[in-house]
């Protein structure tokens, strides 16, 4: 099983959103950062047929992104998209079923599964319109199971689910990932780091790093500290280096920061993480790549 | 047929839940009970005057006079009418006067006249002296002179009344301007194969059809474009494009369920609201007049058919035109970037804007057929005497119509497939 994405770009009128990614993912769970416009929905409509690209090409398992058999493997959630607010969640299984292409008795069997799955049983007659934002996007996820896809696409897929749902479908996704290739995009970085067995990081259409939480963490490693100190030494400290953690603690301030150069002196060296990484990359104040 | 058949019952569902669909519907119901009862509230019957009587009462004994001569137009029956209006005309108590002039009272036209009324208005129409007193309202052809040349005629007129009549129809193609040889002599033809004596008959429910019809084809576009304008675009309206479009059947099945069903609605539209409506006025006042020749409406007009024939091959116009019309509603829903909005725009000045543009054949030819393509125009009941000249070939212009429609529909089809295909999420 793999999904190849040979030198892919994306050219907007006037903004290159995609440049020149080459991937080749395989069985697993693959965690998507970076931040807003950084062009991971760009690569992911792409990767999902739904966008052209400007250049490069796209395949799983040798068949072609505007092939039907591509699609066919394929199950997308979008970040933002529509419903029919007038259907039922089961209308709305049922028509997601035969535009995948399931048969009646199949598309039965799988809405009620599916449905289960999400919590959604009791509600299956209800319509869309009624529903909250959180049992959309449930209905959102379930919908993207039903044709067991070979290649799971997931915009944000636990953005509006409560921690304890988040929870379950991120061990959801973690299990999914076991014999398909699960690509994920999220702003929430803790899910990522539980779950995703490759990070990919993307900074402005381009990727950035490749690899396991340790293989992208290892360029921060050595650089994060921490340290406590009185509020107007914190917020010197703040000024000079890219803070990751500012938690009041009575009269002192917790810090926890990224620093390439010498530490302050009372400054204790820490793991880095995900959230470390992310912030290095992606504060303001600095233009690492 | 990649479950084709469940997709095409979802895009009908859509289509019914949506908000404006009860509302379209009821304001169709609305405007097709109107054009039916306003015929009938509207109409001028002659029994109504001074009688304590309801229209539709009214119609029914005007229709039972006239239904007393139904039958061929002989030359017994036209010399009746003559000698009937010269007795009429030769006793003054039949008028009343006032300060305005010499009035023919009700009972008398009544008596005299109704039981002969098409056939004393053809013979005013056939043997006018001065044709530029006649003026087309839909189909009828009006005489608007003072002069009646039923007042001056005699008996013996009616031997040769069926050569006068064809006479007639060959003089106005003879002076109608713009037509080339080839059409006139096409229209001499037709003119010759009419078959007479003509056939006469109460045809009430037929006038009142064709007096209704082109209101009654705005309210089938307008129903199509209210229905059809949300097919493809309302998927880009609500985000829904970016899911099913990447579904194993969302560029195939998909495309096609919705071209299919755009399709469906438009020749629904017309058949339900066209059909209907036709059949409730025949109803109302009675299936008599489907074998009435159309000269009788119409001397002027060269084409040999009946009632029926020209109804039925306007419902046809209507019915392609309609089609024609949601093929191309579905290619521009398809085409916009997002809202539908643009094809709601879009489809009303395509509808509403051919309304105000006349091109007289005299001017252009060309430019006096391209304009009957506009669906507005293809919906009129038309049989006038031009023809599409294509390498010297001369085609009826309802079934040129009626061919080009069908291939621009498959056209249109083909071009909202590929849009909704190519179409690529804002």
């Amino acid at each position: 099983m793999e999904l190849r994405i040979d030198r892919v770009s994306k050219q907007y009128k006037n903004k290159l959103a995609v440049d020149r990614v080459s991937l080749e993912l395989h069985e697993g769970v693959y965690g998507l950062l970076g931040e807003n416009g950084a062009g991971k929905t760009s690569l992911i409509r792409m990767v999902c047929g739904v966008l052209r690209p400007s250049s490069g090409s796209i395949s799983f398992d040798g068949l072609d992104v505007g092939d039907e058999e591509y699609r066919a493997v394929l199950g997308y959630l979008p970040q933002d998209f529509g419903y029919y607010p007038e259907f039922s969640a089961q209308d709305f299984m049922y028509y997601m079923a035969s535009l995948k292409g399931l048969n009646k008795a199949r598309a039965r069997a799988r809405t009620r599964e599916l449905l289960e799955l999400v919590s959604l049983s009791d509600v299956a007659k209800k319509k869309i319109k009624t529903f909250s934002g959180g049992m959309k996007q449930r209905l959102g996820i379930a919908q993207t199971l039903l044709n067991d896809p070979k290649l799971l696409v997931l915009d944000e897929p636990t953005a509006g689910l409560d921690p304890k749902e988040r929870i379950r479908f991120r061990n959801l996704i973690s299990r999914l990932g076991r014999d398909r290739i699960v690509l994920l995009s999220t702003h929430i970085v803790s899910d990522v780091e539980h779950i995703a067995g490759t990070i990919l990081l993307m900074k402005e259409g381009r990727l950035l790093q490749k690899g396991s939480l340790e293989e992208v963490t290892q360029v921060i490693q050595g650089k994060v500290y921490e340290l406590t100190a009185c509020a107007e030494r914190a917020e010197e400290l703040a000024r000079s280096y890219v803070v990751i953690n500012y938690r009041s603690e009575g009269e002192k301030v917790f810090l926890r920061f990224v620093c390439e150069g010498q530490p302050p002196e009372e400054a204790a060296a820490a793991p880095a993480g995900l959230e470390d990484l992310y912030l290095y990359y992606f504060s303001e104040a600095k233009g690492h790549e | 047929m990649n479950n084709f058949w469940t997709l095409a019952g979802f895009e009908f569902k859509k289509i019914f839940r949506r908000k404006t669909f009860p509302a379209a519907i009821l304001i169709c119901l609305g405007i097709m009970a109107a054009a039916v009862f306003s015929s009938l509230s509207g109409g001028s019957f002659h029994h109504s005057v001074g009688r304590d009587i309801s229209k539709y009462e009214a119609m029914k004994l005007d229709k039972e006079v006239i239904l007393t001569n139904r039958g061929y137009i002989t030359p017994q029956l036209i010399s009746r009418a003559i000698l009937s209006n010269r007795e009429m005309i030769s006793n003054k108590d039949n008028y009343f006067v006032n300060e305005y002039g010499s009035h023919l009272k009700e009972d008398a036209y009544i008596r005299y006249i109704l039981p002969y009324e098409p056939v004393v208005e053809l013979i005013n129409k056939v043997y006018a002296e001065d044709l530029d007193c006649l003026a087309m309202d839909a189909l009828s052809l009006e005489y608007m002179g003072e002069d009646k040349a039923v007042d001056r005629l005699g008996p013996e007129t009616a031997e040769d009344f069926d050569s006068a009549l064809k006479s007639f129809a060959r003089a106005m193609a003879l002076r109608e301007e713009g037509l080339s040889q080839a059409e006139v002599e096409k229209n001499l033809e037709l003119i010759d194969s009419i078959e007479t004596p003509l056939y006469n008959d109460y045809f009430g429910g037929y006038e009142a059809y064709i007096m209704s019809s082109k209101s009654l084809a705005l309210t089938v576009l307008f129903l199509i474009l209210l229905l059809l304008s949300p097919v493809f675009s309302n998927e880009y309206e609500e985000k829904t494009d970016q899911v099913i479009l990447c579904t194993k059947n969302g560029k195939g099945s998909l495309c096609r369920a919705k071209l299919f069903v755009s399709l469906v609605v438009s020749l629904l539209s017309a058949v339900l609201v066209m059909g209907l409506s036709w059949l409730a006025l025949l109803l109302l006042y009675g299936f008599e007049g489907g074998k009435v020749n159309i000269q009788v409406v119409n001397p002027g007009c060269s084409y040999p058919l009946t009632l029926l024939e020209a109804c039925c091959i306007h419902f046809i116009s209507v019915v392609f035109a309609s089609v024609l019309f949601g093929a191309f509603i579905a290619f521009m829903s398809a085409r916009v970037k997002r809202s539908t909005a643009p094809v709601v725009v879009m489809g009303t000045l395509l509808t509403i804007i051919p309304m105000f543009i006349w091109i007289p054949l005299k001017s252009s030819g060309f430019m006096y057929e391209l304009l009957k393509f506009f669906p507005v125009n293809s919906v009129t009941f038309d049989f006038d005497r031009s023809f599409v000249e294509i390498f010297g070939m001369l085609f009826t212009p309802y079934k040129f119509i009626w061919t080009l429609s069908a291939i621009l529909i498959i056209v249109f089809s083909l071009l909202a497939v590929r849009s909704f295909k190519r179409h690529q999420p804002g």
